[in-house]
């Protein structure tokens, strides 16, 4: 009779309910015992321990995406002040060689200017030297001329100077003492 | 002994010279005076001195007369007699040099009046005109 019942329930449930499915009921709970163990001990002991590392290892992740979004923008700010400090460093330069070359320039004119100036005065210089010389060798030559002149009038005299017309020059120069 | 000034050293001569004096006598007065007061190498100034006191008191007058040749003793009077009329002096003493470089003319010079109307004056004057 006891083997009987297997079989019935064999019968019974391949033909209708969970027999259709073919599966064997036994086999079923048993498997679902063990399930429930697995579940249980999983969920008891393993489950905690792999969710604690896996939210662990999310916020560890959620921590470096926030902190690579930080370097990220801090990235871009450093780039936009590099930029902007670049910009600022080109402008400083630019206006620097801007300065640089209107100093230069003005260099160059104040020392065009003074060369100018200090060319005219040498000329001024030579030229009124020049002068001083031309007149200093104008007068000279009157004087070597006035001084042969002279020796010359006095040689003549002296040739032409007898003692009868000095006498008479005398007695002129003697009447004329008085006046 | 104070110094006695050169200047009133030749006033002391000319006064003792006007007052008619010998002028030997003067002469050897200063002679001595110049002596003690150590002013024997001044006698020179001192003649020079007396020469110009002479003639602006217009008692005296010393001339010297430089020409190219000897004035005859006519023309002396008669430059004596013009200095005379220049400078209203009682007396002339006459100094005659010849110097053949003045060329032409006379020079005469008195201790206050230099005439000089050489020919080697006017062509002097001739270069210093140019």
């Amino acid at each position: 009779m006891v083997s009987n019942i297997p079989v019935k329930l064999a019968a019974e449930s391949s033909s209708s309910g969970i027999g259709a499915f073919n599966i064997n009921l036994k086999s079923f709970i048993f498997q679902l015992v063990t399930f429930a163990i697995v579940l249980f001990v999983l969920s008891k002991w393993a489950l905690p321990k792999i969710t604690a590392t896996i939210d662990s290892r999310r916020t560890a992740l959620e921590q470096s995406l926030e902190q690579a979004k930080q370097t990220e923008e801090a990235l871009a700010k450093a780039e936009a002040k590099s930029e902007e400090i670049l910009a600022k460093a080109r402008t400083q330069a630019d206006e620097a060689l801007a300065e640089g070359k209107k100093a230069a320039a003005n260099f160059i004119t104040a020392a065009e200017s003074k060369a100018a100036e200090r060319a005219a005065l040498i000329v001024k210089e030579a030229e009124t030297k020049l002068g001083e010389e031309r007149e200093k060798l104008r007068q000279d030559l009157r004087q070597e001329l006035a001084a042969l002149v002279a020796d010359a009038t006095a040689k003549v005299i002296d040739e032409k100077l007898d003692a009868k017309r000095d006498m008479s020059l005398i007695e002129r120069a003697i009447k004329g003492m008085s006046r | 002994m104070s110094k006695i000034s050169r200047r009133s050293l030749a006033n002391y001569g000319v006064d003792q010279l006007v007052a008619g004096k010998p002028a030997k006598s003067v002469a050897k007065h200063l002679v001595t005076v110049l002596a003690e007061q150590g002013l024997l190498s001044q006698a020179a100034f001192l003649v020079d001195d007396i020469s110009w006191e002479l003639e602006n008191r217009q008692a005296l007058a010393v001339g010297k007369v430089t020409s190219a040749q000897a004035l005859s003793a006519k023309i002396q009077t008669e430059l004596k007699a013009q200095i005379k009329k220049a400078t209203g002096v009682k007396e002339v003493l006459l100094d005659s040099d010849v110097d053949k470089s003045v060329i032409g003319g006379i020079r005469l010079e008195t201790s206050r009046q230099v005439w000089d109307s050489t020919v080697s004056r006017k062509l002097s004057e001739l270069r210093e005109v140019f």
